[in-house]
């Protein structure tokens, strides 16, 4: 390369002038007079090339641009690879084909491909170049499908082109386009196909918009038969969307195209998990995930491609392909029958079946679908003399749009002013299984969970058990060793897996010493240590791994400013804390675990926020304002605190205000308010919602619209894992009136996601003790919205009592899906004197702040938990509630144990 | 006709819970081709050093979905790390490849000469390939004259005389086109670094 020679700057020119200039980013008009000056001054060149780099720096970029062996194209031409969307290099694509064809002796054509005439291009797309030509020896246009000369060297691709031409090939069918001939051997590897006049199905699309109802049957169910002649010979087109349908002109024939993509089902040795291709908008959900396909997967590009033809658009739509897949698995499509009501219900519903999410809820074939799509049609056009087919069942029928929300806030209802207050406490939840998916990984990738702990319940370790150790990675655990020999401890130092000394109380500072001293990058576990010495912290510091001293409870100031030194990640059991020992924990500069802590005080809290590495808070149950006002000041990596349970909007107004690179962590919270989330999200940092079991409807827009608002600032949410149950609360209604004595009902409409069944139970609290008035386990079928409803009512009995009293029945029935059970009555109460009743529910979050003050004093009440034992607490100071616990099981896991049919509600 | 794959989306769809995105894209843009070179380097086939680059990719994606690191790293600190051990032991093939759990970050990979052999060209080819990156973006940012200047004259050796008579222009533009551009470019690649950090 021509390296700058010249670093002296010269005397007279003005050089602040060359670094103004090469400061600058763009072209001023006074650079042509500087640059008129370099033409002429060689040492204002050299003092210029001297400030934009030292000779290194030359060199190193002759050296890195230089296209090295192996460079693919993103890197060979400096192009930043976009991520989605269209390739801008196509028309290059076409001239690369065009320039490698031979000349032809007609001046009008452009060349030649073995014995074919090119006589014009038909298309571009990401595989090559489809040309039309003509076939000398019949004398017939074709078109031929070049493979792109630079995917002509791809194995890959050659591979795949040559499985297409095979693939399609295969299938005889007036629905699929016939394939002549094929050439894969040559530099260009192509393929001839009939040439159809017409166009294809996404310009008359984009033409006319929805297309007529019938028009919709007959090009469907002829694309049905041509799939199903390609299901029967094992391939999955894997590409089925408007732009591979072609239209033949004059004749109503449509015609399959592009089995660029198909593939026989057992064929996974090319297109491996991950190389999936397709286009976004007409993929399936599994196709989307990158799951195994099969032909169910076309169908539901099928019906994709046939919502596109009712509404003239296509289900999914986003900004990027990222968006579209991900809605595809999300979402559902808004409904056929709103963007075009000229479509029938009865069509909606077989489109709805073709795109059931889950495959098992399709059509059991394309042969199926192509039949019932050719009965539609011959009962459109001649309703008299054929009747609408039975349109199957979806078992899932696709999701309702959100029904309004009611305003959830119950007015409180008072039967008269008195001594009595009768409150329902509504929906406590308490899910059966705290979190049961935390569990689950992705079937494929078993193999990717952590090593087998090796456990050994010997009480000594040998030097020659150590020394085995060394080759073993596993994870150790010595149960029982309660003490080290330095010797073992240096061989034990070596082992590269965690070491776990669970049973070791106190540890000698030279054993520690020896026991750290090789030991790196992972975690040593002496988590029976209840007391560290400064000497012993001092060696423990010098650590290059993780420690974890769980069994720590407190340290003093010294011993946390010497292990604050330490360099690698800590967990200390600490049951409490000192803002001294926080300020020294505060320089610690890795993963600090204090999930001990139960409490912490304000001035620790404040010391801790100064970190700026990692903070795990995971033990702390609830935040006061200034607690989290506090914490609100971190500004460090990730902010765990997912022990908290609930999350006030003052609180979490403070903790907006961290920046956490990495995030707050709130996966605890099972419940969560709207504003809650909108505060939340207009702070710095990415959120984990990911214990959300259940939430009320105008949370969920909420949290959709956070999402969407944390992403245009780059950051995420996590939130719970797709099949995870999740419980929405639609509306809580109220029927009764202030008249002494009426009937009173609450009524909770819910939507189940992923819920497999559930438990309703019904409590009665009074005078200290809780009873249950009745109980029932409900089977709830399907994935997508179930709708329960729960009501619960106090029904009043006309028979009167001496001295004001009144009887009640409560009453629970229980609605799955809109099977309604027989109510189930609980015994009769009375109440004697005047009472008032109270809602404590709002908007599906538990509030009896507001509303039982009038009975027990505010503070008592509110100084409990909200739970249960609270209430019954409470209960003894002479308020009664009703409560009505629902709890759910994920849908894989329905309670295959509680075995009671839907009617039963049992009287425990 | 057909799209091709489009993998990138493909892996972001696969990843519900990753933290970063934006951090993510950006890794598998400098390591795809990276990972790729690494494996044609070792005798491999463009085929399989394309299924390689993506396993190994779809791996790490999958660890990073799972991430609940045991050191107190940042994210794309942890990220690299993780991606070190799982390509260094796909390309060396030292251990059958697989664990890539919540202390990924925390393995120790055999202390081979091979091993540490691949780890410095990894880390060499990650910076050529940020480098490359850098190249793109000033680029486009530039006028292709400009452009051809600098690669002219700088990649493919040719005389700033013989560049100013190609492209028509005078010795002081040729200066201070590649001039301006080298700058340009060490800042760039300082703030992909900076990202990258």
């Amino acid at each position: 390369m021509n390296s700058p020679k010249h670093n002296a700057p010269a005397t007279g020119c003005d050089l602040q002038r060359v670094q103004d200039f090469l400061n600058s980013d763009h072209y001023h008009l006074e650079d042509a007079d500087f640059i008129t000056h370099l033409d002429a001054c060689p040492s204002c060149r050299g003092y210029l090339e001297a400030q934009a780099g030292e000779p290194e720096r030359w060199e190193q970029a002759s050296k890195l641009l230089q296209t090295q062996e192996f460079d693919q194209a993103s890197s060979a031409e400096y192009s930043v690879a976009t991520s989605c969307g269209v390739d801008a290099s196509q028309p290059v694509a076409v001239k690369d084909v065009l320039d490698l064809l031979v000349p032809s002796e007609y001046s009008n054509h452009l060349g030649r491909l073995g014995t074919y005439e090119v006589t014009g291009v038909i298309g571009v797309g990401g595989m090559g170049v489809v040309l039309k030509a003509i076939d000398p020896s019949l004398d017939r246009v074709v078109a031929v499908k070049v493979l792109s000369p630079k995917l002509a060297h791809n194995e890959n691709a050659r591979k795949r082109f040559a499985r297409e031409a095979k693939a399609a090939a295969a299938v005889l069918h007036p629905n699929v386009i016939p394939i002549h001939s094929v050439s894969s051997g040559s530099t260009l590897p192509y393929l001839v196909m009939s040439y159809i006049r017409g166009g294809s199905l996404q310009k008359r699309l984009d033409r006319e918009g929805a297309l007529p109802l019938v028009e919709v049957l007959r090009i469907g169910s002829q694309i049905a038969a041509g799939l199903s002649a390609a299901h029967e010979q094992g391939l999955i087109h894997r590409d089925i969307k408007p732009e591979n349908i072609l239209l033949e002109e004059g004749v109503e024939r449509v015609t399959i195209t592009d089995f660029g993509l198909a593939r026989s089902v057992d064929d996974n040795t090319i297109t491996r998990m991950g190389s999936i291709s397709g286009t976004p908008q007409y993929m399936s959900p599994e196709q989307a995930r990158g799951e195994q396909l099969d032909q169910q997967s076309d169908l539901f590009s099928l019906g994709s491609l046939l919502y596109a033809l009712c509404t003239g658009r296509p289900p999914f739509r986003d900004d990027t392909t990222y968006g579209v897949m991900r809605k595809i698995i999300d979402d559902s499509p808004k409904s056929i029958h709103e963007i075009n009501p000229a479509i029938p219900e009865w069509f909606a519903k077989i489109v709805g079946k073709l795109m059931a999410r889950d495959k098992a809820d399709r059509f059991k074939s394309a042969g199926e679908v192509h039949k019932l799509l050719e009965a539609c049609l011959s009962h459109i056009q001649q309703p008299n003399g054929y009747q609408l087919p039975n349109i199957p069942n979806i078992p899932n029928s696709r999701p309702q749009p959100v029904q309004s929300n009611t305003t959830g806030i119950p007015k409180m209802i008072k039967f008269a002013a008195g001594m009595i207050t009768m409150a329902v406490f509504a929906l406590v939840l308490l899910p059966l299984i705290r979190n049961p998916w935390s569990a689950s990984t992705v079937p494929s990738y078993d193999h990717l969970v952590p090593p087998e702990d090796l456990q050994y319940d010997i009480p000594v370790i040998t030097v020659a058990l150590a020394e085995r150790l060394i080759g073993e990675k596993e994870n150790v655990t010595f149960a029982n060793v309660t003490s080290l020999e330095p010797e073992v401890a240096a061989v034990l130092s070596k082992h590269p897996g965690n070491l776990n000394l669970p049973a070791i109380t106190q540890l000698a500072p030279e054993v520690a010493r020896a026991l750290v001293s090789k030991k790196e990058g992972l975690w040593l576990g002496l988590n029976g240590l209840k007391e560290i010495s400064p000497d012993l912290a001092r060696e423990l510091a010098a650590a290059k791994c993780a420690l974890q001293l769980h069994g720590v409870e407190t340290v003093t100031p010294e011993v946390a400013e010497i292990l604050s030194t330490h360099e690698g990640s800590l967990a200390l059991g600490l049951k409490s804390i000192s803002p001294e020992v926080a300020e020294k924990l505060a320089m610690h500069d890795a993963w600090l675990n204090l999930n001990s802590l139960a409490t912490i005080d304000v001035e620790s809290a404040t010391q801790l926020a100064k970190r700026k590495h990692w903070l795990t808070l995971d033990g702390l149950k609830s935040l006061t304002p200034e607690i989290a006002e506090a914490l609100g000041r971190y500004d460090g990596d990730k902010l765990d605190l997912n022990g908290l349970e609930s999350l006030e909007l003052d609180v979490a107004k403070s903790l907006a205000n961290a920046k956490c690179a990495a995030g707050i962590y709130l996966n605890g919270l099972k419940q969560v308010s709207p504003d809650v989330i909108q505060v939340l999200a207009n702070g710095n940092s990415h959120l984990s919602f990911q214990g959300l079991e259940f939430i009320d409807v105008s949370s969920e827009q909420a949290i959709d619209n956070a999402e969407k608002n944390l992403q245009t600032m780059g950051k995420m949410m996590l939130r719970r894992k797709s099949n995870q149950p999740l419980l929405m609360l639609d509306s809580h209604h109220i029927e009764g009136s202030d008249s002494k004595g009426e009937t009173l009902s609450h009524l909770w409409k819910l939507r189940g996601q992923s819920v497999g069944s559930i438990t309703v139970r019904a409590l009665h609290i009074k005078d200290g003790s809780s009873q249950v008035v009745s109980e029932g386990a409900f089977p709830v079928e399907g994935k997508q919205n179930q709708s329960i409803e729960v009501q619960l009512q106090l029904k009043s009995l006309d028979e009167s009592l001496p001295s004001n009293g009144k009887f009640f029945v409560p009453s629970l029935s229980v609605a799955v899906n809109g099977i309604a059970t027989n109510a189930h009555e609980g015994e009769k109460f009375t109440i004697l004197g005047e009472f008032t009743t109270h809602s404590t529910t709002e908007k599906g979050q538990l509030n009896y702040e507001n509303t039982i003050m009038s009975a027990a004093s505010a503070a008592e009440l509110t100084s409990y938990p909200k739970t249960i034992e609270s209430m019954i607490v409470a209960s003894r100071k002479g308020v009664d509630f009703f409560v009505v616990i629902l709890t759910w099981q994920p849908i894989n896991e329905a309670n295959r144990n509680v075995g009671i049919a839907a009617g039963d509600l049992n009287r425990s | 006709m057909t799209e091709f794959p489009d993998t990138q989306s493909l892996l972001l769809a696969n990843i519900q819970s990753l933290e970063n995105r934006e951090a993510w894209t950006e890794f598998v843009q400098i390591y795809r081709p990276v990972i790729y070179r690494m494996a044609r380097r070792r005798g491999m086939q463009d085929a399989d050093a394309q299924d390689l680059s993506q396993d190994v990719l779809v791996r790490i994606a999958k660890a990073i979905d799972r991430w609940e690191p045991q050191a107190g790293v940042r994210f794309r600190h942890w990220l690299r790390k993780v991606a070190s051990n799982a390509i260094v032991t796909a390309v060396t093939k030292s251990k059958p490849l697989g664990i890539l759990d919540r202390s990924a970050a925390d393995q120790i990979l055999a202390d081979t000469p091979e091993a540490s052999a691949a780890k410095s060209e990894l880390h060499d080819d990650c910076f050529r390939e940020r480098y490359l990156r850098a190249a793109a973006i000033v680029k486009v940012d530039v006028s292709p004259i400009t452009w051809a200047a600098f690669e002219q004259t700088v990649v493919q050796g040719n005389s700033c005389e013989e560049a100013a008579k190609t492209l028509g222009k005078s010795l002081g533009t040729i200066y201070a086109a590649r001039s301006r551009i080298l700058k340009r470019l060490q800042a760039e690649v300082q703030r992909l670094e900076g990202d990258a950090q």
